[in-house]
């Protein structure tokens, strides 16, 4: 949650470059909700039957709460076609990107004109 | 001549160690508080300091047994030898995340999902195709 604060706080650097963010767990739709009013700018994806994170692959078994399967941490950057063009996965899951760390793979992914 | 008294050649005081232990048990304090420290200020990196000063902690308790080999300085450095261990154990193995083995690599297209945004209205991947650059960050949720 204190990466979905940083993204929040620094929402106005994505929406220059026109990247939106979208924020994916298998939160059930209600806690979803309540993440997403915590988070205004951001779009949260209420994952809760881990459809999206099973077709991309980033299920990390055993390594949620209680031993429940949970998502990986992973960014991926996604062009206007779906095509990936990058994609950051840390390797030990208290490690995140920092919002500058994004924004600096955003524009070498993107080079501002 | 008579004997020398025992005050002219006094028996040389043994060192005690303590500024050694307090050394190596601050050293293997040093890294969690730094770590809440950094969580405090919300920089989320692995604290690889942690283990490190451990370690070093370890090595100045170790140097403190030499000084005075005994059971009861070998008791006193086991739960910092112990601490120390899972500290690595905890960065080497159970804080390590898988690398990435999936399809969604680049210059590949995401593959056909559907889920459900918080507001209740479907994703698809076709929405990730409309012409709008996207950031996915997938997380671990809302503990």
């Amino acid at each position: 949650m204190v990466e979905l604060g940083q993204l929040e706080r620094r929402h106005a650097d994505f929406e220059k470059r026109q990247v939106r963010i979208l924020a994916i767990s298998d939160d059930s739709q209600e806690v979803a909700r309540a993440t997403q009013a915590d988070f205004p700018h951001l779009g949260i994806v209420a994952d809760a039957d881990e459809n999206m994170a099973k077709a991309i692959q980033v299920i990390h078994h055993g390594a949620g709460r209680d031993r429940a399967d949970t998502n990986a941490p992973t960014t991926f950057l996604v062009d206007g076609k779906g095509t990936v063009r990058w994609l950051f996965r840390p390797g030990h899951f208290i490690q995140r990107l920092s919002p500058d760390e994004l924004l600096a793979a955003i524009d070498r992914t993107w080079p501002p004109n | 001549m008579g004997e020398t008294p025992a005050s002219i050649n006094p028996v040389p005081a043994r060192r005690r160690g303590w500024p050694l232990f307090l050394l190596g048990v601050l050293l293997c304090a040093l890294g969690p508080i730094v770590y809440l420290i950094q969580l405090k200020m919300n920089v989320l990196v692995t604290p690889w300091h942690a283990p490190i000063l451990a370690t070093l902690g370890v090595l100045a308790l170790i140097v403190w047994i030499a000084q005075r080999p005994g059971w009861l300085r070998i008791a006193g450095a086991i739960p910092f030898v112990l601490f120390c261990c899972f500290e690595w154990f905890m960065l080497l193995v159970a804080f390590r995340t898988p690398a990435y083995t999936g399809p969604a690599v680049p210059e590949k297209k995401l593959p056909s999902f559907a889920t459900t945004l918080a507001e209740g209205r479907s994703l698809t991947d076709k929405d990730l195709a409309n012409g709008s650059r996207t950031a996915l960050v997938f997380f671990r949720g809302r503990w």
